[in-house]
Order: structure tokens, then sequence, then C-alpha cells
């Protein structure tokens, strides 16, 4: 940490210690000014999943300039493009300023008075017909001032992150696995192992830090493969050893035919398995569960003996020397692989069972518990993992991995509340495209959703199949919107509230390595823009003014009570007395404790002031110091490992410290291309912007690089239907249309037959094509197939 | 050597020729009906007066060439056209004295450099369409060997260490451009961020001392790149044959002068 920064979080930690008048003789310490005027501090980058550390120039209260921070372990001083311009982001000019109600179909300013008020009357009317659609992008204390809003206050279960759309089925991947979620390893099995696999992840465009941080080291004279798994040719792919182009979701079959081949080269770790696994597969295959069954090896080899390479090459398209490469590769036991996936496998109508199969492949070939092998999941948003996964801000789930549906855990999260028992509604909420499902349906035909308050995210443009999930908004419903941009979801929002951004507020976020970061206020929200987390506290306080029995614990004091140091209550709620104290600080020391039961030891807040975060389990140690723990479940490295046992997963499924490997058959998708509708269509990302543009798009180096979306086609489609590199297209589905830019040989070359369509561009809504078909045990839509036909428009 | 590198360079390559003939001719045509459809347009608005018609005196009708001795012909337009990377000139800059820019040459200088950075320190955009898929596309113009000159420009070479991924941090600042919509089809928000500016000029102990470094190095440490002979962009140090510049120029204390790394991809993905 730099001088300054010290300086800069002595002084915050004093902020937040302090009562008011201590406040302002800290604020008042003399401060000298810095060189340029420039003031520096840190913070993790607002975009994806990485967690890269930046440092932020503030000058006259304005974020001037931005650099890597060269402390930070997760990028070592490298950003990539989004990175160096995220101060930009706050400056568009179309920021929303004040909070706004549509009166005859125009928004209106209005008093954010009256917003809280109209907004906790709304909620009255119906208690349990109120939704919170929440985000990756909720700092942890505004997730968990969420999660304790709806669960604690209103005895209501609605409340969903985005993450669903996201990383729903990589936790149920772990869950169904390891029996507790998030990944055993960590960034740094990118700096050690010999070979990564890529499973549909196009690393060098959506996670550039990491795919740098692997790939340079090829610059310092390492020897590292890279294998790419794709269902097009990507940036990514010219970096790549090995392109494995296959036929969209015969990831499955490709899965199975690595477990076949080490079985019959009898290549699997019989050590590592016999002691540490046991295997598992679905009881009947069209309805399938999270637990599924136990099976024997033999049971195993039995379904796993069809997916020879011959066979699975005719269902993947791969050739047979290409699916033997993977089994070399996974049989060999001395080259350490690493595994990394996001939405490729992620968005899928059988994720959960493709998120499985590489975890299976790991644990059956040993390629786990040690630096350099290990299959881990990225995610998109900064805090998917931090805010969804260990807050648990899902319809299901209660904090710090505890569930619902389980009693016990109930009364845990009761107690530590303080309400009575009973108070947690013990079925489970909606998911996302259920919950907006039931938006978009009238009342009087079982819409039993009537308002949602949507936070950190867009849903008009990110939902699958926009023109039913979105746009079909019933009239009588109340749509509540608090974000920093006008967006596709403010276009049909009754209340609109303008929200602080990243260093406007004070934050919390965990990436994908379970890496929790924070950072403090540096500058001033514009005109009257504020926390989303005064917003939800503010509504709590406004239900309890109107007689909200749920907005008292069972002393009856207030559910979000804040002391000073005195025991003097702060009305946090009134925003002129919202930074008297940092908030931020006193929800997440009180969320902290949660994270122990499924040992997600979460690092204090004082500590991550003075890092660049820890990655949890987090343990104190004798000397008052804390250390991270960087490999979970291997003795050399987790504290929670029992000795002598060499890998422990201490949160089996099946309570025997085993992990489990799950068999899951190869079955088609819901939606194949056919006569009517020829084309694959997949949709994603790009490099310059991040998911729906609502940041990005405002900076004008990455607007300007990546202007509008596009459709790639393979030539041959294209000349077939009589389209040239840069024609307007008809882009269509069952579902909708979408007029765009035909690019050929573009970024992206997809194979004949498929088409990619990115989906940041806001006046071009790809979702209007998408399909809404989920995993059936994730719940997470299939983004990135559905049937598609192309002409010329 | 070959006595005719030219031919035997057309036989070696037939196939690359074939393909680049293919292209200059699909690309020659579109610009055509490009220049076409333009014209339409063009007619549009004012309707184009043609000339009285004059037959041609006889003297100025020129011969019509044979066609075997078209190829070589000396007035060919692209006799010396040169297409590949190889055949461009390499002009190493001179390691001489340089002379320094003037006050308006540097100003102009500063001007340029802060256009493609959004504060200083950011990775500039780049200036040109770029090839959206290979690093090497790069690299053949922008490494530190590159001494190859596109007409009186000399491209910028890498300052900081080399990262296998240029476009992770550089990209084209107006990319894309034939597959932007028009304006009113796309989202443009204006921006109010207002980046910090060059630092300026760096201070000396007394007159003649070496100046200090007055920028953060952030993770540059070819400082040649700016500062060499033959650069358009701010201070050209007028002693270029000496290597080791913070030798004398003391670098601020706040700057992170990281770990020297190459500046060269690894040898086996040099292009």
């Amino acid at each position: 940490m730099s001088s300054l920064e010290r300086r800069n979080f002595l002084k915050a930690t004093a902020l937040a210690a302090a009562s008011a008048a201590a406040r302002q003789r800290a604020g008042a310490a003399a401060v000298e000014a810095p060189a340029n005027g420039i003031e520096w501090n840190k913070a993790p980058c607002r975009f994806c999943g990485t967690g890269c550390h930046v440092k932020v120039g503030v000058r006259e209260g304005k974020v001037v300039a931005i650099a890597g921070h060269p402390d930070a372990p997760v990028n070592k001083g490298l950003l990539c493009v989004k990175g160096y311009h995220v101060g930009g982001i706050l400056y568009g000019q179309d920021r929303l300023k004040q909070p706004m109600l549509r009166r005859n179909g125009v928004l209106e300013p209005i008093s954010w008075e009256d917003a809280i008020e109209l907004a906790a009357s709304k909620i009255m009317e119906a208690p349990e017909q109120f939704a919170i659609y929440g985000s990756g992008q909720w700092t942890i204390p505004e997730g968990y001032a969420a999660q304790k809003l709806m669960r604690a206050g209103l005895s209501n279960n609605h409340l969903e992150p985005n993450a669903r759309l996201c990383m729903a089925s990589a936790v149920t991947g772990f869950l169904s696995t390891y029996g507790v979620d998030e990944p055993a390893g960590c960034y740094d099995d990118l700096d050690t192992c010999d070979v990564l696999v890529l499973w549909g992840n196009n690393m060098a465009e959506m996670h550039p830090v990491l795919f740098s941080r692997f790939i340079d080291r090829r610059t310092r004279g390492e020897k590292v493969t890279l294998v790419d798994l794709g269902t097009r040719r990507t940036r990514t792919t010219e970096f790549a050893d090995h392109y494995l182009e296959f036929r969209p979701q015969s990831d499955l079959a490709i899965a199975c035919c690595i477990y076949q081949q080490l079985i019959e080269r009898g290549a699997w770790n019989k050590d590592f398995v016999d002691k540490h696994c046991a295997f598992r597969a679905d009881a009947d295959i069209t309805k399938p569960t999270l637990d599924g069954v136990a099976i024997s090896f033999d049971e195993f080899k039995k379904k796993v003996a069809d997916y020879t390479p011959e066979k699975v090459s005719q269902i993947s398209g791969l050739p047979v020397e290409q699916l033997r490469l993977l089994g070399d590769l996974f049989a060999d036991p001395k080259l350490k692989i690493t595994s990394t996936w996001c939405m490729g496998l992620n968005q899928h109508t059988r994720a959960t069972a493709i998120n499985r199969l590489v975890h299976g492949i790991h644990l059956f070939s040993g390629k786990f518990g040690s630096p350099g092998n290990a299959p881990t999941s990225l995610t998109g948003q900064p805090s998917a993992c931090g805010t969804a996964r260990e807050v648990g801000t899902l319809c299901h789930t209660l904090p710090g991995g505890r569930l619902i549906a389980n009693p016990e855990h109930r009364k845990e999260c009761e107690e530590h509340w303080k309400v009575p028992a009973g108070r947690i509604k013990e079925t489970i909420g909606y998911h996302t495209v259920l919950m907006w499902e039931k938006f978009c349906t009238p009342a009087d035909k079982g819409g039993d959703i009537r308002t949602i308050l949507v936070q950190c995210t867009n849903p008009g443009q990110s939902l699958p199949n926009l023109k039913k999930l979105f746009q079909a908004k019933q009239a009588g419903k109340f749509l509540i919107v608090s974000d920093v941009y006008p967006t596709a979801t403010t276009e049909l929002a009754d209340l609109v509230l303008p929200a602080a951004l990243w260093v406007e507020k004070n934050g919390v976020y965990g990436n994908s390595e379970r890496r929790t970061q924070q950072w403090f206020k540096m500058i001033e929200p514009p005109g009257e823009a504020r926390e989303d987390l005064w917003i939800i506290l503010a509504i709590a306080r406004k239900l309890h003014d109107l007689g909200h029995p749920g907005m008292k614990d069972k002393d009856g004091n207030f559910l979000f009570r804040i002391t000073d140091e005195a025991g003097k209550e702060i009305p946090v709620w009134d925003y002129a007395h919202f930074h008297d104290i940092n908030v931020d600080r006193v929800l997440y020391e009180d969320y902290r404790p949660l994270t122990h039961l499924k040992h997600k030891h979460v690092a204090p807040y004082d500590e991550l002031a003075k890092h660049t975060g820890l990655r949890w389990p987090v343990v104190e140690q004798p000397d008052g110091s804390y250390r991270e723990t960087r490999f979970r479940f291997a003795e050399f490295d987790d504290p929670f490992v029992k000795k002598g046992s060499g890998i422990d997963f201490y949160h089996s499924p099946t309570h025997d410290g085993r992990a489990q490997i799950w068999f899951c058959p190869y079955e088609k998708h819901p939606e194949e291309p056919d006569q009517e509708y020829p084309f694959w269509l997949c949709t994603g990302r790009v490099l310059e912007h991040w998911h729906t543009g609502t940041m990005t798009m405002r900076v004008p180096q990455l607007r300007g690089a990546m202007p509008n979306a596009y459709a790639e086609l393979h030539p041959e489609d294209a000349a077939a239907a009589g389209i040239a590199n840069g024609d307007k297209i008809t882009l269509s589905t069952r579902r909708g249309d979408l007029i765009l830019t035909a690019w050929l040989n573009g970024r992206s070359r997809p194979p004949k037959g498929s088409i990619f369509v990115p989906f940041f561009d806001e006046k071009r809504l790809a979702n209007l094509l998408t399909l809404d078909v989920f995993c059936p045990i994730s719940k997470e839509p299939d983004y990135k197939k559905c049937a598609a036909r192309i002409r010329k428009a | 050597m070959d006595q005719y590198p030219i031919e035997s360079y057309f036989q070696q390559h037939r196939r690359t020729l074939a393909v680049l003939m293919l292209v200059v001719s699909i690309a020659a045509i579109s610009a055509a009906f490009r220049s076409m459809r333009e014209t339409e347009a063009r007619e549009a608005l004012e309707p184009v007066k043609l000339p009285e018609h004059q037959p041609p005196h006889e003297s100025q009708v020129p011969t019509a060439p044979r066609y075997g001795e078209i190829p070589k012909a000396p007035w060919l337009a692209n006799r010396d056209w040169s297409f590949s990377l190889k055949t461009l000139p390499q002009v190493p800059p001179d390691p001489g004295p340089q002379v320094p820019l003037n006050a308006e040459q540097l100003a102009a200088a500063l001007d340029a450099r802060a256009a493609r950075r959004t504060y200083d320190g950011a990775p500039p955009t780049i200036p040109h369409e770029i090839d959206q898929l290979s690093v090497s596309a790069c690299m053949s113009c922008h490494s530190t060997e590159a001494a190859l000159m596109i007409g009186s420009k000399r491209p910028a070479t890498i300052s900081h260490p080399y990262f296998s991924n240029c476009t992770q941090c550089h990209v084209p600042a107006n990319g894309l451009r034939r597959f932007t919509e028009a304006e009113r089809a796309r989202l443009v928000v204006p921006s109010a961020f207002q980046g910090s500016g060059p630092a300026g000029p760096g201070t000396r102990a007394y007159p003649g001392a070496p100046p200090t470094v007055p920028h953060q190095l952030w993770m540059r440490q070819n400082c040649m790149s700016c500062h060499g002979p033959g650069r358009e962009q701010a201070i050209r140090t007028s002693h270029p044959a000496r290597q080791n510049c913070l030798q004398c120029h003391a670098p601020n204390a706040a700057l992170d002068n990281r770990e020297r790394l190459p500046n060269s991809p690894p040898a086996a993905t040099t292009p």
C-alpha cells in the first residue's frame, strides 16, 4: 500500500469507527496536497468477475485517471481496455440524477421522500406479491440488506439476482459434486498448470487479464498448452495449440468420452478415486435432481462405455484423433491441467450436467487438489460469487450456503437476525424466469408478482425471450428500477431511482476465486443520486413507519437498527445521517459470522481495507494476522482439512469426505436447427462492452471500437443467402426478428450453419431472439443455442 | 540469390497471389459498385453536366501496348507498389544528435498524443483499422525491431513489456468503419469525463542538470518508443546513443517501476 493509500485508509477507518463529531475531527486532519493534485486510492474494477484491482486517481472531486494496481495479486498491474476506461462510466451525460415517476406514460421528477413513500406503499398493498430482482453487481452489504429485508422482514422469498442467468449452473455443479459451492482452485493455477482447457470460453475477450496471466507465460519462455474447445473460432483460438470445434450441445458427449478413454486405458487415478470419490447419476434421466443416486463403479463403467471416440466423433463432429488427444492429456499423470469455463457451460439446457462432468473428469483423472490442477468456473459479474452465492440472494438460499428448505438453517438465520421463530417463509420463491413470467401475466391469470424492485441490472435487455418475459409487462403491475442511466428496463419502469455508481459509494465485492475486495467512497454521486444500500434501508424504514410488523425484530427494534459507540441509534434511513457511520462495515460485520457454517470465513472488513482482497476461508493466526486459502480441500493449504487426510471434501454431499463423480448422458437440445430454422444462433459478449453496455457504451473509446451489434456468419452461408459483408440481414427465430449488419471473416469465425450476435447493443436487442428454456436443476436459461434463419433485409 | 527475384517470388507464391488477386478484385468490384452508388446519390443532388464531345486529335491518342509488355511496362502506376511488409522500406532511425522540436512542434506533438488517450497513462487507441484476430499483425509494424516506414510515417514501437494479447488494452478508436450503423440508429451519449493531462516538464536541480522524469512510467520501460529518434511524439532525446535513461533522469518516487520483461514475443511466435 502506498503511503497515500495508507493515509486514506486510516482516514476512512477513522471515519467508519467514529461518531459524527469524531468524523469531523478526523476529516479535518491535514492531508497534504498530492503531486499533480491527483489523489490515488484502490478499488476493484466495476466490471467482470476477474476482480482486478485498480488505482483510481481523483482530482477536485472527479475521477481523472485509472491504473492497474501493481500490488494486486489478480492482475499484477495489468488491466483490459474496459478496466483502463472504467473511470469514464461515471460521466455519461445522461446520468440519472433525480427520482422519476411515470405519469400518463411520461417520467416526471419527484422528490426522494415521495419516491420512497410510493415504493413502500406499493409493497404494503401486497407484501407477498413483491419481488426484488438484484444483481451480481450488488455490493455484499447491498445484497445482505435486501436478503434481510425480504426473508426476515417481509417473510418473502421472491428474491433473485441476475446471476441466475449467469452462474446458477456452476453453483449446482459445485453443490452436487462437493456439497458446497465455489471453486477449490484459484487463479494461481493459471501460473502453474501445463495445460489449460477452455470449455466454450473465449477468455481472450471475456476474461482478458486472466488470459494474459496464462498466455504471457510463453513470453517468459515457459511451455504451456492451450486447448480451446469451442463452437466458433475466436481471438482465443488464435493462441490455442489445439482447437476442437464441436457441434453445439455435444460437450456432454465429449466429456463422457474422456471418462470412457480413461477407463479403457486403465488410466484413471485409482488411488485418488478410491480414497476421495464416489459415483453418482440421476435415477430417472427424464426427471433430473440435484442429489441423484449413488451408483457403483461398475454401473458407472457401463454407462460411459458407449461413449467411444468413434461414436462421440459422430455426435460432436470432432475427429477421433482430437478426442483421443483429450484422452491423452487427462491420462498423462505428469501433466497439470486446469479447466475453466463461463457461459458456454452455464447457459445450457443441460448445464448442471456438463458442469458435473467437467468436475468429474478432473476428479477421475486426479487432476485436482494440487497447484495447477483444478476445474474452475469463471463468473461474469464482479460479485456474482460474493453477493449472489455467498450472501445467498437466490430464491432458495440464505447467507453462507444455507438453504431455505432446511429448518435448521432458517432457525440459525432467525436467531442471528433476532426475529421470531417462523419469520422466514419455508417455501422457496420464484426463480428469475418464473418471476418475470408471473410479472408479465395478468393477476387474474395467476400472475401473482405485482411489484418488482430492480437494482444494478438491466433485465429489459438481458432476460431471454424479452417479448414474453419483459415487454409483456401487464397493466396494474409496478416496476421500480434503481439505476445509473436510462436503459431498456427504465423504458417500462413506473418509478426510477437514480443510483450512486462504483466509487461514488462504499462497497465490497467477491470475485471468481473466492477473493473478497473492498473500497471506499471517493467522489460524490451526481445530482440527487443515492446509494442502493440506502434505498433498501429507507424503504424498510418506511414500511416500519407504515406499520409493517416484519420491520421490527423480536425486541421491538427496527430490523436494521444501527447504533453508535454509545449505543444510541443512528437514523441511517435519513440520508442526512446515512454517512454518520460506515453502514457497509456494520452490515458486512453482521454478515461475516454467517459465513462460518460452510467454512467460507470471509476476512474482517478492516483487514480487507488494508489489502487488494483476501481469498476465503480467511483464518486468524495465533499472531493476530489473517491467512487466506488458495487451494480448498487440500491439506497443504486449507486449514479445515483433517490432518493426515491429504484431501478432504469436508462438506461432501454424502457426509463421508468424498466428492461425487457424476455420469450424465448426452441429450439433444430442445431446439435444434431444422428445415424451417436451419442455423444455430449463439449470443454473447465482446471485449469492449460489458454485458448490456449501459456503462461501456457511454465511454467514447469503447463505443468507438465497437459501436453496434452485428451478426457473424460463415461466408458460404452468407453467399447461399445472397448476403455480402456489411449487408443488412433479418435474423429470425421462433420468438422474434432482428435487423443486423452481416460481418463475415470478422472478429470471430462461426462454422457453417451457425451465427453469433453480441447482446450489448440496446438498439438491437439480441434477447428478442433467445430461448427461455432452462436447465431443469439450475433454472438458468440457454442463451447459447437456439434455431434461427436469415434472409437479406 | 535468384536472378529474377520477382518472378521466382511469383512462382513461389502463386496461391497466395491468386487469393490476393481475388481479394483485390472483389475489393475493386465492390469499390466500383460503391462509387456507383455514391455517384447516384450525388446525381440526385446536382445533375452532372457532360462536356461536349470532341474527337481527340490524332497525336493525343497513345499507341496501344503489346499484351506481353504490360507486366513490365514503365508507365504502370503501381509498378513499384509494395504489397508485402517484407518489401516496405526499412529505414533505421538516425542515431546521431537530434534537433529538438520547437515550442510549436512540441505542442502539436503533445496534442496528437493526448488525442489518442482518454487520460495520461491510458492505453492509446489505435488510429487505423486492425486485423481482428492476429496479434502478429500488430507486431510486424510495432515491434521494437521494426524499422519500416509507411510513406513518411514510422509506426510507434511497443513501450511496455510484451504482452501476448494486444487488443486486450488497445482498441481501434473508430473500429468497424464498414459495419458501423448510421449514427441515429446507435446509442451515442456524450461523456463529461475529463482525464488528467500530460504532466508537463520535469524539474532540473540547476541549469544544465538532467531533468527528472515528470510522468508516471506505469508499465512502460522502453523510453525510446516516445523519446527516441524519428519519433513524432513528445520530446526527442538529444543523445539517443545513450541507452540507460534512468541513470541520469531520476524518476518520480511515485512511479511503479516494475520488473523488466522482454519487449518482444518469444521466438516461436515472432512473425
